[in-house]
Protein backbone atom coordinates (compact mmCIF):
# COMPACT_ATOMS: atom_id res chain seq x y z
CA UNK A 1 0.00 0.00 0.00
CA UNK A 2 2.52 2.48 0.80
CA UNK A 3 4.26 1.71 -2.92
CA UNK A 4 1.05 1.91 -5.03
CA UNK A 5 -0.43 5.09 -2.75
CA UNK A 6 1.79 7.90 -4.38
CA UNK A 7 2.03 6.20 -7.73
CA UNK A 8 -1.72 6.33 -7.82
CA UNK A 9 -1.54 9.51 -7.13
CA UNK A 10 1.12 10.60 -9.43
CA UNK A 11 -1.21 9.14 -12.16
CA UNK A 12 -4.33 11.13 -10.96
CA UNK A 13 -2.30 13.97 -11.32
CA UNK A 14 -1.16 13.37 -14.64
CA UNK A 15 -4.75 13.04 -15.63
CA UNK A 16 -5.91 15.90 -14.40
CA UNK A 17 -2.93 17.98 -15.84
CA UNK A 18 -3.76 16.88 -18.82
CA UNK A 19 -7.70 17.40 -18.42
CA UNK A 20 -6.87 20.95 -17.10
CA UNK A 21 -4.18 21.59 -20.30
CA UNK A 22 -6.76 20.27 -22.56
CA UNK A 23 -9.43 22.36 -20.81
CA UNK A 24 -7.06 25.56 -21.14
CA UNK A 25 -6.87 24.61 -24.78
CA UNK A 26 -9.86 24.41 -25.81
CA UNK A 27 -10.75 27.53 -23.80
CA UNK A 28 -7.55 29.47 -25.36
CA UNK A 29 -9.11 28.36 -29.25
CA UNK A 30 -12.85 29.16 -28.31
CA UNK A 31 -11.80 32.63 -26.93
CA UNK A 32 -8.59 33.82 -29.10
CA UNK A 33 -9.79 37.26 -28.19
CA UNK A 34 -6.28 38.37 -29.92
CA UNK A 35 -8.09 37.43 -33.58
CA UNK A 36 -11.12 40.00 -32.66
CA UNK A 37 -11.87 43.30 -33.43
CA UNK A 38 -14.23 45.03 -31.13
CA UNK A 39 -16.03 47.66 -33.49
CA UNK A 40 -18.32 50.12 -30.76
CA UNK A 41 -20.20 52.68 -32.58
CA UNK A 42 -22.86 55.69 -31.44
CA UNK A 43 -25.17 57.83 -32.86
CA UNK A 44 -25.81 60.73 -31.07
CA UNK A 45 -28.51 63.22 -31.93
CA UNK A 46 -29.00 66.00 -29.38
CA UNK A 47 -31.80 68.89 -29.17
CA UNK A 48 -32.00 71.70 -26.97
CA UNK A 49 -35.55 72.92 -27.02
CA UNK A 50 -35.27 76.56 -29.12
CA UNK A 51 -31.75 76.30 -28.73
CA UNK A 52 -28.68 74.20 -29.89
CA UNK A 53 -28.98 70.86 -32.09
CA UNK A 54 -26.24 68.59 -32.31
CA UNK A 55 -25.34 65.40 -34.52
CA UNK A 56 -22.56 63.16 -32.91
CA UNK A 57 -21.14 60.09 -34.81
CA UNK A 58 -18.67 58.08 -32.84
CA UNK A 59 -16.70 55.18 -33.81
CA UNK A 60 -14.24 52.80 -31.09
CA UNK A 61 -12.11 50.10 -32.32
CA UNK A 62 -10.29 48.00 -30.01
CA UNK A 63 -8.15 44.99 -30.45
CA UNK A 64 -6.30 42.62 -28.31
CA UNK A 65 -2.61 42.84 -29.72
CA UNK A 66 -1.06 40.31 -27.03
CA UNK A 67 -2.58 38.84 -23.98
CA UNK A 68 -4.21 41.57 -21.76
CA UNK A 69 -2.94 44.06 -24.13
CA UNK A 70 -5.28 46.58 -25.61
CA UNK A 71 -5.20 49.01 -28.22
CA UNK A 72 -8.52 51.49 -28.71
CA UNK A 73 -9.00 53.94 -30.86
CA UNK A 74 -11.73 56.54 -31.05
CA UNK A 75 -12.96 58.76 -34.22
CA UNK A 76 -15.86 61.45 -32.51
CA UNK A 77 -17.23 64.02 -35.21
CA UNK A 78 -19.93 66.60 -34.00
CA UNK A 79 -21.97 68.78 -36.00
CA UNK A 80 -23.50 71.49 -33.89
CA UNK A 81 -25.78 74.24 -35.07
CA UNK A 82 -28.87 76.60 -33.49
CA UNK A 83 -28.96 79.31 -31.24
CA UNK A 84 -27.41 80.08 -27.67
CA UNK A 85 -27.33 82.61 -25.01
CA UNK A 86 -25.01 85.30 -25.55
CA UNK A 87 -25.10 87.02 -22.36
CA UNK A 88 -26.75 89.99 -22.79
CA UNK A 89 -29.74 90.66 -20.03
CA UNK A 90 -33.00 91.05 -21.66
CA UNK A 91 -34.64 93.94 -21.43
CA UNK A 92 -38.03 95.55 -21.50
CA UNK A 93 -36.84 96.55 -25.12
CA UNK A 94 -35.66 94.88 -28.15
CA UNK A 95 -31.75 94.71 -28.32
CA UNK A 96 -29.90 94.70 -31.60
CA UNK A 97 -26.69 92.60 -32.50
CA UNK A 98 -25.41 93.89 -35.58
CA UNK A 99 -21.75 93.80 -37.56
CA UNK A 100 -20.54 97.10 -38.18
CA UNK A 101 -20.42 95.94 -41.75
CA UNK A 102 -24.11 95.52 -41.80
CA UNK A 103 -23.33 92.27 -43.52
CA UNK A 104 -25.40 90.78 -40.18
CA UNK A 105 -27.73 91.35 -37.31
CA UNK A 106 -30.14 90.06 -35.43
CA UNK A 107 -33.04 91.04 -32.93
CA UNK A 108 -33.99 90.02 -29.72
CA UNK A 109 -36.84 90.70 -28.77
CA UNK A 110 -38.19 92.48 -25.72
CA UNK A 111 -38.29 90.27 -22.36
CA UNK A 112 -36.37 87.76 -24.11
CA UNK A 113 -33.05 86.13 -23.63
CA UNK A 114 -31.16 87.47 -26.61
CA UNK A 115 -29.82 84.01 -28.23
CA UNK A 116 -27.20 83.55 -30.90
CA UNK A 117 -27.05 81.45 -33.88
CA UNK A 118 -24.00 79.55 -35.13
CA UNK A 119 -23.09 76.52 -36.74
CA UNK A 120 -19.15 74.38 -36.00
CA UNK A 121 -17.99 71.22 -36.45
CA UNK A 122 -15.71 69.09 -34.44
CA UNK A 123 -13.58 66.18 -35.36
CA UNK A 124 -11.86 64.18 -32.28
CA UNK A 125 -9.18 61.02 -32.49
CA UNK A 126 -8.00 59.53 -29.36
CA UNK A 127 -5.62 56.51 -28.67
CA UNK A 128 -5.46 54.04 -26.11
CA UNK A 129 -2.84 51.57 -24.95
CA UNK A 130 -3.59 49.59 -21.93
CA UNK A 131 -0.50 47.56 -20.92
CA UNK A 132 -0.08 44.84 -18.32
CA UNK A 133 3.58 45.83 -16.33
CA UNK A 134 3.46 42.70 -14.30
CA UNK A 135 1.25 40.23 -12.70
CA UNK A 136 -0.46 43.21 -10.70
CA UNK A 137 0.28 46.11 -12.17
CA UNK A 138 -1.06 47.99 -15.39
CA UNK A 139 -0.02 50.92 -16.96
CA UNK A 140 -2.79 53.01 -19.65
CA UNK A 141 -1.87 55.30 -21.91
CA UNK A 142 -4.23 58.09 -23.95
CA UNK A 143 -3.27 60.74 -26.37
CA UNK A 144 -5.80 62.65 -28.22
CA UNK A 145 -6.74 65.32 -30.61
CA UNK A 146 -9.57 67.88 -31.38
CA UNK A 147 -9.99 70.15 -33.66
CA UNK A 148 -12.85 73.19 -34.32
CA UNK A 149 -13.10 76.08 -36.47
CA UNK A 150 -11.90 77.86 -33.52
CA UNK A 151 -10.70 75.55 -30.87
CA UNK A 152 -7.95 72.80 -31.25
CA UNK A 153 -7.22 70.58 -28.07
CA UNK A 154 -4.47 68.19 -27.57
CA UNK A 155 -3.65 65.92 -24.97
CA UNK A 156 -2.38 62.80 -22.81
CA UNK A 157 -3.00 61.12 -19.77
CA UNK A 158 -0.91 57.84 -18.30
CA UNK A 159 -2.55 56.01 -15.20
CA UNK A 160 -1.18 52.98 -13.26
CA UNK A 161 -3.55 50.51 -11.83
CA UNK A 162 -1.94 47.93 -9.17
CA UNK A 163 -3.48 44.98 -8.36
CA UNK A 164 -3.11 43.98 -3.81
CA UNK A 165 -4.85 42.26 -1.53
CA UNK A 166 -5.16 39.19 -3.76
CA UNK A 167 -6.79 41.21 -6.77
CA UNK A 168 -9.58 42.61 -4.69
CA UNK A 169 -8.46 46.13 -4.30
CA UNK A 170 -7.32 47.89 -7.30
CA UNK A 171 -4.79 50.85 -6.54
CA UNK A 172 -4.84 53.73 -9.19
CA UNK A 173 -2.86 56.67 -10.00
CA UNK A 174 -3.23 58.72 -12.78
CA UNK A 175 -1.90 62.32 -14.39
CA UNK A 176 -3.21 64.33 -17.54
CA UNK A 177 -2.03 66.75 -19.23
CA UNK A 178 -3.93 68.89 -22.06
CA UNK A 179 -2.44 71.81 -24.25
CA UNK A 180 -5.41 73.83 -25.90
CA UNK A 181 -5.66 76.64 -28.18
CA UNK A 182 -8.36 78.80 -28.47
CA UNK A 183 -8.52 81.06 -31.67
CA UNK A 184 -12.13 83.14 -31.66
CA UNK A 185 -13.37 83.69 -35.06
CA UNK A 186 -12.70 87.18 -36.28
CA UNK A 187 -9.81 87.42 -33.58
CA UNK A 188 -9.37 88.10 -30.18
CA UNK A 189 -11.23 90.40 -28.25
CA UNK A 190 -9.71 92.36 -25.31
CA UNK A 191 -11.30 91.36 -22.29
CA UNK A 192 -13.81 93.73 -20.43
CA UNK A 193 -13.92 96.30 -23.58
CA UNK A 194 -17.10 97.73 -25.46
CA UNK A 195 -18.63 95.31 -27.71
CA UNK A 196 -20.22 98.01 -29.68
CA UNK A 197 -18.54 97.11 -32.70
CA UNK A 198 -19.35 93.66 -32.74
CA UNK A 199 -20.30 91.40 -35.46
CA UNK A 200 -22.39 88.44 -34.67
CA UNK A 201 -22.80 86.32 -38.05
CA UNK A 202 -25.43 83.20 -38.33
CA UNK A 203 -22.57 81.53 -39.95
CA UNK A 204 -20.53 81.09 -36.89
CA UNK A 205 -20.21 82.97 -33.69
CA UNK A 206 -18.51 85.61 -36.09
CA UNK A 207 -17.01 88.48 -34.43
CA UNK A 208 -15.87 91.75 -36.72
CA UNK A 209 -14.24 94.20 -34.16
CA UNK A 210 -13.96 97.77 -35.62
CA UNK A 211 -10.33 99.25 -34.80
CA UNK A 212 -11.63 101.69 -32.02
CA UNK A 213 -8.90 101.94 -29.84
CA UNK A 214 -10.29 99.91 -27.35
CA UNK A 215 -11.86 97.05 -28.67
CA UNK A 216 -9.04 95.09 -30.41
CA UNK A 217 -9.48 92.51 -32.92
CA UNK A 218 -5.94 92.39 -34.49
CA UNK A 219 -6.32 88.61 -34.66
CA UNK A 220 -4.43 85.82 -33.00
CA UNK A 221 -4.92 82.54 -30.49
CA UNK A 222 -4.71 82.16 -26.79
CA UNK A 223 -3.46 79.22 -24.86
CA UNK A 224 -5.58 77.03 -22.46
CA UNK A 225 -3.97 74.48 -20.50
CA UNK A 226 -5.31 71.69 -17.91
CA UNK A 227 -3.62 69.44 -15.93
CA UNK A 228 -5.22 66.32 -13.48
CA UNK A 229 -4.01 64.53 -11.04
CA UNK A 230 -5.58 61.67 -10.26
CA UNK A 231 -6.01 59.11 -6.79
CA UNK A 232 -8.18 55.93 -6.95
CA UNK A 233 -9.44 52.38 -5.03
CA UNK A 234 -11.39 50.33 -6.73
CA UNK A 235 -12.77 47.57 -3.70
CA UNK A 236 -14.63 44.17 -4.24
CA UNK A 237 -16.21 44.08 -1.38
CA UNK A 238 -18.61 41.00 -1.81
CA UNK A 239 -19.49 38.66 -4.62
CA UNK A 240 -22.27 40.89 -5.85
CA UNK A 241 -20.81 44.42 -5.02
CA UNK A 242 -17.94 46.72 -6.57
CA UNK A 243 -16.65 50.13 -5.20
CA UNK A 244 -14.66 52.76 -5.95
CA UNK A 245 -13.37 56.01 -4.86
CA UNK A 246 -11.31 58.64 -6.71
CA UNK A 247 -9.95 62.10 -5.52
CA UNK A 248 -8.65 64.44 -8.55
CA UNK A 249 -7.11 67.68 -8.29
CA UNK A 250 -7.12 69.70 -11.18
CA UNK A 251 -5.82 73.43 -12.76
CA UNK A 252 -6.18 75.12 -15.86
CA UNK A 253 -4.62 78.01 -16.95
CA UNK A 254 -4.36 80.42 -19.35
CA UNK A 255 -7.43 82.27 -21.60
CA UNK A 256 -10.61 80.67 -19.68
CA UNK A 257 -12.65 83.51 -21.01
CA UNK A 258 -15.29 82.60 -23.55
CA UNK A 259 -14.65 84.93 -26.27
CA UNK A 260 -17.64 84.97 -27.60
CA UNK A 261 -19.88 85.90 -24.13
CA UNK A 262 -21.23 89.24 -23.69
CA UNK A 263 -22.48 91.25 -20.23
CA UNK A 264 -25.00 94.06 -20.35
CA UNK A 265 -23.78 97.27 -18.68
CA UNK A 266 -26.85 98.77 -16.97
CA UNK A 267 -28.00 101.71 -14.95
CA UNK A 268 -26.47 101.10 -11.48
CA UNK A 269 -29.91 102.18 -10.09
CA UNK A 270 -32.77 102.01 -12.69
CA UNK A 271 -31.52 98.33 -14.48
CA UNK A 272 -32.01 99.93 -17.50
CA UNK A 273 -29.58 99.11 -20.54
CA UNK A 274 -27.13 102.46 -20.64
CA UNK A 275 -26.11 103.47 -24.43
CA UNK A 276 -23.38 103.42 -26.17
CA UNK A 277 -21.17 106.29 -27.07
CA UNK A 278 -21.33 104.61 -30.90
CA UNK A 279 -25.07 103.97 -30.92
CA UNK A 280 -27.18 100.95 -29.70
CA UNK A 281 -26.64 99.69 -25.85
CA UNK A 282 -23.54 98.86 -24.11
CA UNK A 283 -22.15 95.60 -24.08
CA UNK A 284 -19.02 94.06 -22.75
CA UNK A 285 -16.83 91.23 -23.60
CA UNK A 286 -16.37 88.89 -20.08
CA UNK A 287 -13.44 88.20 -18.45
CA UNK A 288 -12.92 85.06 -16.88
CA UNK A 289 -9.85 84.53 -14.12
CA UNK A 290 -7.10 83.25 -15.81
CA UNK A 291 -6.28 80.06 -13.39
CA UNK A 292 -8.21 77.71 -11.93
CA UNK A 293 -8.40 74.75 -9.25
CA UNK A 294 -10.30 72.12 -9.27
CA UNK A 295 -11.09 69.87 -6.50
CA UNK A 296 -13.09 66.31 -6.60
CA UNK A 297 -14.38 63.49 -4.69
CA UNK A 298 -16.03 60.52 -6.75
CA UNK A 299 -17.33 57.55 -5.52
CA UNK A 300 -19.20 54.68 -7.38
CA UNK A 301 -20.49 51.46 -6.26
CA UNK A 302 -22.22 48.28 -8.67
CA UNK A 303 -24.22 45.87 -6.62
CA UNK A 304 -25.66 42.97 -8.29
CA UNK A 305 -29.17 41.94 -7.61
CA UNK A 306 -30.27 38.30 -8.01
CA UNK A 307 -30.86 39.20 -11.73
CA UNK A 308 -30.12 42.89 -12.05
CA UNK A 309 -27.50 45.46 -11.40
CA UNK A 310 -27.54 48.84 -10.12
CA UNK A 311 -24.82 51.48 -10.60
CA UNK A 312 -25.52 54.05 -8.48
CA UNK A 313 -22.31 57.15 -8.14
CA UNK A 314 -21.93 60.83 -6.11
CA UNK A 315 -19.25 63.38 -7.28
CA UNK A 316 -18.80 66.22 -4.89
CA UNK A 317 -16.81 68.96 -7.05
CA UNK A 318 -15.55 72.35 -5.91
CA UNK A 319 -12.99 74.92 -7.18
CA UNK A 320 -11.73 78.26 -6.26
CA UNK A 321 -13.86 79.79 -8.83
CA UNK A 322 -16.39 79.14 -5.96
CA UNK A 323 -18.23 76.47 -7.58
CA UNK A 324 -19.19 73.72 -5.42
CA UNK A 325 -21.30 70.93 -7.36
CA UNK A 326 -23.26 67.61 -6.26
CA UNK A 327 -24.18 65.11 -8.99
CA UNK A 328 -26.13 61.33 -8.32
CA UNK A 329 -26.45 59.31 -10.32
CA UNK A 330 -28.78 55.83 -10.83
CA UNK A 331 -28.73 53.32 -13.34
CA UNK A 332 -30.66 50.47 -12.68
CA UNK A 333 -30.45 47.78 -15.45
CA UNK A 334 -33.33 45.24 -15.74
CA UNK A 335 -33.19 41.84 -17.29
CA UNK A 336 -35.98 41.31 -19.02
CA UNK A 337 -34.52 37.97 -20.19
CA UNK A 338 -31.28 36.00 -21.06
CA UNK A 339 -30.30 38.96 -24.03
CA UNK A 340 -32.64 41.61 -23.69
CA UNK A 341 -32.75 44.44 -21.07
CA UNK A 342 -33.94 48.02 -20.05
CA UNK A 343 -31.80 50.71 -18.38
CA UNK A 344 -33.69 53.50 -16.35
CA UNK A 345 -31.30 55.85 -15.54
CA UNK A 346 -31.70 59.42 -13.11
CA UNK A 347 -29.34 62.06 -12.94
CA UNK A 348 -29.24 64.94 -10.70
CA UNK A 349 -26.88 67.63 -10.58
CA UNK A 350 -26.76 70.71 -8.70
CA UNK A 351 -24.24 73.86 -8.60
CA UNK A 352 -23.65 77.23 -7.19
CA UNK A 353 -22.46 80.24 -9.12
CA UNK A 354 -18.89 81.31 -9.66
CA UNK A 355 -18.11 84.29 -7.80
CA UNK A 356 -17.79 86.37 -10.61
CA UNK A 357 -21.01 85.28 -12.18
CA UNK A 358 -23.35 88.57 -12.92
CA UNK A 359 -26.55 88.86 -15.05
CA UNK A 360 -25.39 92.16 -15.56
CA UNK A 361 -23.17 94.90 -15.12
CA UNK A 362 -23.96 98.61 -13.32
CA UNK A 363 -22.27 100.80 -15.45
CA UNK A 364 -18.82 102.82 -13.33
CA UNK A 365 -18.87 99.34 -11.51
CA UNK A 366 -16.99 97.16 -13.96
CA UNK A 367 -15.45 94.05 -11.71
CA UNK A 368 -12.15 92.70 -12.34
CA UNK A 369 -13.52 89.36 -13.60
CA UNK A 370 -17.58 89.13 -14.69
CA UNK A 371 -18.97 86.39 -16.76
CA UNK A 372 -22.78 86.09 -17.44
CA UNK A 373 -22.32 82.61 -19.23
CA UNK A 374 -25.75 81.16 -17.36
CA UNK A 375 -23.73 77.86 -17.42
CA UNK A 376 -21.39 79.75 -14.38
CA UNK A 377 -24.80 80.49 -12.85
CA UNK A 378 -26.27 78.42 -9.63
CA UNK A 379 -28.62 75.75 -11.28
CA UNK A 380 -29.84 72.43 -10.94
CA UNK A 381 -30.99 69.89 -13.53
CA UNK A 382 -32.40 66.61 -14.00
CA UNK A 383 -32.07 63.99 -16.14
CA UNK A 384 -34.00 61.15 -16.76
CA UNK A 385 -33.60 58.44 -19.49
CA UNK A 386 -34.31 54.94 -20.63
CA UNK A 387 -32.02 52.52 -22.89
CA UNK A 388 -33.25 49.06 -24.44
CA UNK A 389 -30.60 46.88 -25.50
CA UNK A 390 -30.50 43.38 -27.11
CA UNK A 391 -27.85 40.71 -27.83
CA UNK A 392 -28.44 39.48 -30.82
CA UNK A 393 -25.90 36.63 -30.69
CA UNK A 394 -22.37 36.41 -28.95
CA UNK A 395 -20.74 38.84 -31.48
CA UNK A 396 -23.69 41.58 -32.26
CA UNK A 397 -25.53 43.80 -29.80
CA UNK A 398 -27.64 46.94 -30.39
CA UNK A 399 -29.10 49.63 -28.07
CA UNK A 400 -31.39 52.67 -28.27
CA UNK A 401 -31.84 55.08 -25.36
CA UNK A 402 -33.53 58.29 -24.72
CA UNK A 403 -32.40 61.18 -22.41
CA UNK A 404 -34.34 64.03 -20.91
CA UNK A 405 -32.67 66.98 -19.23
CA UNK A 406 -34.11 69.75 -17.61
CA UNK A 407 -31.98 72.40 -16.24
CA UNK A 408 -33.07 75.39 -14.24
CA UNK A 409 -32.28 78.59 -12.27
CA UNK A 410 -33.42 80.97 -10.42
CA UNK A 411 -34.92 83.44 -13.01
CA UNK A 412 -35.92 86.21 -10.25
CA UNK A 413 -32.20 86.18 -8.05
CA UNK A 414 -33.06 88.90 -5.22
CA UNK A 415 -29.75 91.04 -6.13
CA UNK A 416 -31.39 91.73 -9.20
CA UNK A 417 -30.67 95.61 -10.32
CA UNK A 418 -33.81 97.50 -10.68
CA UNK A 419 -35.62 96.85 -13.68
CA UNK A 420 -33.93 93.53 -14.58
CA UNK A 421 -36.05 92.27 -11.47
CA UNK A 422 -38.99 92.14 -14.22
CA UNK A 423 -37.23 89.99 -16.50
CA UNK A 424 -36.40 86.52 -16.61
CA UNK A 425 -32.83 86.00 -16.40
CA UNK A 426 -32.59 82.31 -16.05
CA UNK A 427 -34.56 80.50 -18.73
CA UNK A 428 -34.83 76.85 -18.23
CA UNK A 429 -32.95 74.51 -20.81
CA UNK A 430 -34.99 71.17 -21.77
CA UNK A 431 -32.49 68.67 -24.05
CA UNK A 432 -33.24 65.75 -25.71
CA UNK A 433 -30.87 62.95 -26.63
CA UNK A 434 -31.54 60.42 -28.61
CA UNK A 435 -28.55 57.14 -29.18
CA UNK A 436 -28.12 54.32 -31.05
CA UNK A 437 -25.36 52.23 -30.50
CA UNK A 438 -24.30 48.69 -32.18
CA UNK A 439 -21.46 46.45 -30.46
CA UNK A 440 -19.93 44.25 -32.99
CA UNK A 441 -16.54 41.24 -32.71
CA UNK A 442 -14.91 40.14 -35.34
CA UNK B 1 -13.01 70.89 7.37
CA UNK B 2 -16.40 69.61 6.01
CA UNK B 3 -13.80 67.70 3.09
CA UNK B 4 -11.16 66.30 5.80
CA UNK B 5 -14.09 65.42 7.89
CA UNK B 6 -15.75 63.24 5.44
CA UNK B 7 -12.44 61.95 3.80
CA UNK B 8 -10.90 60.48 7.26
CA UNK B 9 -14.03 57.98 7.51
CA UNK B 10 -12.73 56.58 3.91
CA UNK B 11 -9.48 54.35 4.98
CA UNK B 12 -11.47 53.20 7.75
CA UNK B 13 -14.34 52.09 5.47
CA UNK B 14 -11.74 50.13 3.05
CA UNK B 15 -10.00 49.16 5.73
CA UNK B 16 -13.06 47.85 7.01
CA UNK B 17 -13.84 46.39 3.62
CA UNK B 18 -10.22 43.76 4.03
CA UNK B 19 -11.71 42.08 7.00
CA UNK B 20 -14.71 40.53 4.58
CA UNK B 21 -14.65 36.84 3.81
CA UNK B 22 -12.32 36.28 1.32
CA UNK B 23 -13.25 35.68 -2.44
CA UNK B 24 -12.32 32.90 -3.92
CA UNK B 25 -11.58 33.22 -7.93
CA UNK B 26 -14.85 30.79 -8.09
CA UNK B 27 -16.62 33.74 -6.51
CA UNK B 28 -15.86 36.49 -9.46
CA UNK B 29 -18.48 34.74 -11.91
CA UNK B 30 -20.86 37.94 -11.28
CA UNK B 31 -17.83 40.52 -11.01
CA UNK B 32 -16.77 39.21 -14.63
CA UNK B 33 -19.73 39.99 -16.46
CA UNK B 34 -20.24 42.98 -18.48
CA UNK B 35 -22.90 44.88 -16.36
CA UNK B 36 -20.53 44.84 -13.14
CA UNK B 37 -17.63 46.82 -15.30
CA UNK B 38 -17.55 50.33 -13.51
CA UNK B 39 -18.16 51.76 -17.08
CA UNK B 40 -20.07 48.79 -19.04
CA UNK B 41 -20.88 51.11 -22.12
CA UNK B 42 -17.50 53.29 -22.76
CA UNK B 43 -18.85 54.68 -26.08
CA UNK B 44 -22.43 55.91 -24.37
CA UNK B 45 -20.49 56.85 -21.27
CA UNK B 46 -18.46 59.07 -23.31
CA UNK B 47 -21.44 60.73 -25.29
CA UNK B 48 -23.07 61.35 -22.10
CA UNK B 49 -20.22 62.89 -20.42
CA UNK B 50 -19.80 65.21 -23.23
CA UNK B 51 -23.55 66.85 -22.96
CA UNK B 52 -23.07 67.56 -19.26
CA UNK B 53 -19.41 69.27 -19.87
CA UNK B 54 -20.80 71.10 -22.35
CA UNK B 55 -23.51 72.76 -20.35
CA UNK B 56 -22.21 72.66 -16.38
CA UNK B 57 -19.30 74.17 -14.97
CA UNK B 58 -18.09 70.98 -13.40
CA UNK B 59 -16.61 68.01 -14.71
CA UNK B 60 -14.61 64.76 -14.31
CA UNK B 61 -13.84 62.80 -11.12
CA UNK B 62 -14.35 58.90 -12.64
CA UNK B 63 -11.34 59.11 -14.18
CA UNK B 64 -8.08 61.39 -16.28
CA UNK B 65 -7.83 62.15 -19.64
CA UNK B 66 -10.64 62.66 -22.44
CA UNK B 67 -10.43 65.40 -24.52
CA UNK B 68 -10.78 69.30 -25.15
CA UNK B 69 -13.70 71.13 -26.57
CA UNK B 70 -14.68 74.96 -27.06
CA UNK B 71 -18.33 73.85 -26.51
CA UNK B 72 -20.13 77.09 -27.67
Amino acid sequence: MQLTGPRRIRESLTVATCSLLSIESAHAGYFDYASLWNIDTALLLYSEQNRVNVVEPVLQIKKEISEGEFVTVKLVYDAMSGSTPNGAAPSSTAQSFSSPSGESKYIAAAHKLPLVAFTDARAAVSADWDQPLSRTLRGQYNANFSRETDYSSMGASASLLWDVNNKLTTLTAGVAASFDNVKPTGGLTTELSPTNSVAIATNKLKREIEDDGEGGGSGGSRAKNTYDLLVGITQVLTRRTLMQLNYSYGKNTGYLTDPYKILSVVDGSTGTPVTSPGGGYLYLHEKRPDTRTRNTLYWKTVYHLPEDVIHMSYRYYRDDWEIKSSTVDLTYRLQLGAHVYLEPHYRYYTQTAANFFTHAIAQGATPVNASADLRLAALTSNTVGLRFAHQLDSDTSWGLGVDYMRQSGDAHPANAIGALKNEALFSDLKTMSITADVSMKF
Amino acid sequence: MKLVRLLAWVPAFFLGACALEPLQPWDRDLLAQEQMQLVPHPVNEYIAEHIYFSKEAASGGAGVGGGGCGCN
